[in-house]
């Protein structure tokens, strides 16, 4: 901290150095970061690469894309570099600044994947404490354990971002080869968003012919069919029109307590 | 004076709570009132749990629940390979794939203040698009700030997964840049070198303004006003009329010291020999100007007469005393400062030179921008007929015709007036900034545009917290439970 607070840092560095740069010679995308090479490492008070605050521990700064591996995800996603809007100044000497600071990871000779692609999110049926007697002889799984908690959570074999990765993993176990077991996962995910997409627009084309459309020449009337007895037997059903809107709650009111139970049962 | 540290052994628990709380709510969303964090916080902290697909493939799960139901102790020990160790760093076990307790713990108390991250000001604070989280509120307030593309400037707004939101890149280089006059990179300004500037600064000025003004003579009100613009003129020319030249600086300041009625006569002669140029200008010059032009032109002196006459009428019954009139007409030719150069223009030309006619009155006025607009024209105008004029004149008397006007009008040609960065250039980072330099994973930015996108709400993770607090866990859980108190 003491090394900080004398000026070795690495703003102090990046001031030297960015401002020569930046009164040389123009700074632009293609640029390898200059600053990246020189400045090794962001020193934040600790001293340490990513930890910003010497009080916390458990708190990790982490590392950004760098702007260069930014840009190349988006070359092949939209395959035509689209640029941003003519006219607008990019704040060119700020970004520069910012990646210097920053822990980085590049996409290029990546040692270690930027983040985690399969992080389950903990539910909150799972975080009750459950104390579930179980026969030593029996065979415990996952699937058992989410049942064990409530008997629609998945388990977390299916809970995953991306499960077929699993059924990837297990061909390959099975002494599949890399390019079948890589088809099936392709073949699957391609399955699944495509499954995806025609549920959506089933659900969508399903609620559209539920509504007949009137032009006029000014507004457009939408028609939906209700059904009178969708009300229920005492009128206060949840399908029936404005169940939502207005019907009162009787629950508190005399005579209208209903399940009143009548004997005792021994 | 207050002790504000927590201890643990003298303090009784909710003491330890109060200081706690008061510590954390100082960093996080300070700005916000008390009852409105109360009303955010929850108890319902968002974790997750990094999982490996290799381990779930070759496993069901079965070994965890053996044993006493917390895993049979393992003897080998995992095999960790170079491409998986960043698994390890965030306390993932490698033998189960799940977080490990014994390496890395789910820090849940360090989510305390997660629902702050949520506001819109504090995403701007944390993309590193402001100083302060109180200053990215007041660029979301003054309306800097759009989400999806559109404005909103309240600082409250709860951002949603996959909200974009970008700042005013100006905007975020001044709040994140070196403010001016504390520049540390080179030229250095210390206050000495500043001090220096301005007194030098200073001297020069007093001396031009001594140079150029002499004392101003006698002139008694009364006295028949003296032909400014046959003296203004004269000067033009140059060295030859050095005395004349003194005589209208002069003169300006007479003018200033005038009583009412003379000075009515002074701007009314002004605005008879503006309008005289204005109908030189559409009868001789006619051909070199467009005809929009022309037409402003027109319209200009159209208004110029009417308020002329209704001058003359006042001034005939009497109304010279009136103080809005006099402001009026001064304003309508004293704005304009064409006189300077339109007058030595007709004066040379021998067009028609004032009559002593006494009068003023109300009149329609023209905007500030209509001013402009004429001053331009006649500017331009003046140029060109200088140039014609040249041919005619000894070179050196054209050159010191041409210069002070030129220079005099050099703003009103130019357009808007470029106006300096809010901060020091070239730009660098305020001091300190590198300490504090964070940008949580929830957010992906990009600095170029200053924009970026809450992807997802902050979550806990074995080993670490994506909340940026610079509070230990355990100061975090005291607030946590501070809170979680039923109301």
């Amino acid at each position: 901290m003491f090394a900080w607070l004398q000026g070795k840092s690495v703003q102090m560095e990046y001031l030297a150095q960015t401002v020569a740069d930046q009164n040389n010679r123009r700074i632009d995308e293609n640029d390898k970061d200059p600053s990246i090479k020189r400045i090794s490492a962001p020193q934040y008070v600790t001293g340490e690469r990513e930890r910003p605050f010497p009080m916390n521990n458990l708190f990790k700064s982490a590392p950004v894309l760098s702007d260069r591996s930014k840009n190349i995800i988006h070359k092949k996603i939209m395959e035509e570099n689209r640029s941003v809007k003519a006219g607008r100044e990019l704040a060119k000497p700020y970004a520069y600044a910012v990646y210097a600071m920053l822990p980085k990871s590049y996409i290029e000779n990546a040692k270690e994947p930027h983040e985690n692609i399969n992080d389950v999110h903990a539910h909150r049926y799972t975080m009750q404490q459950l104390f579930l007697p179980v026969a030593e002889s029996k065979r415990f799984t996952r699937e058992d354990a989410a049942r064990a908690f409530h008997r629609n959570l998945l388990p977390a074999d299916k809970r995953l971002p991306i499960p077929e990765l699993v059924q990837y993993e297990k061909d390959r176990l099975g002494g599949k080869g890399l390019a079948d077991s890589m088809g099936r996962l392709l073949k699957d995910t391609t399955a699944m968003e495509q499954n995806m997409a025609e549920r959506i627009k089933a659900r969508e084309e399903r609620d559209a012919a539920r509504v007949t459309k009137v032009e006029s020449g000014r507004f457009q009337f939408r028609f939906q069919n209700f059904e009178v007895e969708d009300v229920g037997r005492d009128g206060r059903g949840k399908k029936g029109t404005g169940w939502r809107y207005g019907v009162p709650l009787y629950d508190r009111q005399r005579g209208h307590t209903r399940e009143v139970p009548e004997k005792v049962g021994i | 004076m207050q002790n504000t540290h927590i201890q643990p052994a003298l303090d009784t628990f909710f003491q330890q709570k109060w200081k706690a709380k008061a510590m954390t709510r100082a960093y996080h969303g300070e700005h916000v009132s008390e009852h409105r964090w109360a009303r955010l916080f929850t108890r319902k902290l968002q974790s997750v749990v990094p999982m490996n697909p290799q381990y779930m493939a070759a496993n069901d799960g079965s070994k965890e629940s053996q044993g006493r139901g917390s895993g049979r102790q393992m003897k080998t020990p995992a095999k960790l390979g170079g491409e998986k160790r960043h698994l390890l760093e965030e306390g993932v076990d490698m033998l189960t794939g799940l977080g490990n307790p014994s390496r890395g713990y789910t820090p849940y108390m360090n989510m305390t203040f997660a629902p702050l991250e949520r506001r819109l000001d504090t995403a701007i604070f944390r993309a590193m698009f402001a100083s302060s989280a109180r200053q990215a509120r007041s660029f979301v307030i003054q309306g800097h700030v759009k989400v999806n593309g559109i404005k909103v400037d309240k600082p409250a707004y709860m951002l949603n997964p996959g909200d974009m939101f970008q700042v005013d890149p100006e905007l975020v280089m001044y709040a994140t840049g070196v403010q001016k006059g504390q520049g540390l990179n080179p030229p250095l300004l210390n206050a000495a070198t500043l001090k220096e500037r301005s007194s030098k600064r200073q001297t020069t000025d007093t001396s031009d303004m001594n140079a150029d003004r002499p004392r101003p003579s006698a002139y008694r009100p009364g006295d028949e006003p003296p032909d400014i613009e046959a003296i203004r003129a004269s000067q033009r020319t140059g060295a030859k009329h050095e005395r004349l030249a003194e005589e209208a600086a002069a003169l300006e300041v007479e003018v200033e010291n005038m009583g009412p009625e003379d000075r009515a006569k002074v701007e009314q002669q002004r605005l008879k020999n503006l309008i005289a140029s204005a109908k030189d200008l559409l009868g001789s010059h006619k051909d070199e100007m467009n005809a929009a032009k022309k037409r402003r032109v027109r319209a200009w002196r159209d208004n110029a007469k009417v308020l002329l006459s209704k001058t003359q009428r006042a001034a005939r019954q009497g109304g010279l005393t009136d103080k809005d009139i006099m402001e009026e007409l001064t304003s309508f030719v004293g704005n304009l400062s064409v006189e300077d150069v339109k007058g030595g223009a007709i004066a040379e030309a021998g067009k028609p030179k004032p009559t002593e006619t006494a009068a003023a009155a109300s009149g329609p006025s023209l905007s500030a921008d209509q001013q402009k607009m004429i001053a331009e024209m006649l500017v331009e105008e003046e140029k060109s007929s200088a140039k014609r004029e040249t041919s005619a004149q000894s070179p050196e008397d054209s050159n010191a015709d041409e210069k002070p006007a030129a220079k005099k009008f050099s703003w009103l040609k130019s357009k808007a007036p470029k106006l300096d960065k809010p901060y020091q250039q070239p730009w660098s980072p305020r001091p300190f900034m590198a300490a504090f330099a964070v940008i949580p994973r929830y957010l992906e930015v990009n600095p170029n545009i200053c924009a970026a996108v809450y992807l997802r709400h902050p979550v806990a993770r074995p080993g670490s917290a994506e909340v940026p607090t610079p509070f230990p866990e355990f100061v975090n859980a005291l607030s946590f439970n501070y809170y979680l108190r039923r109301r």
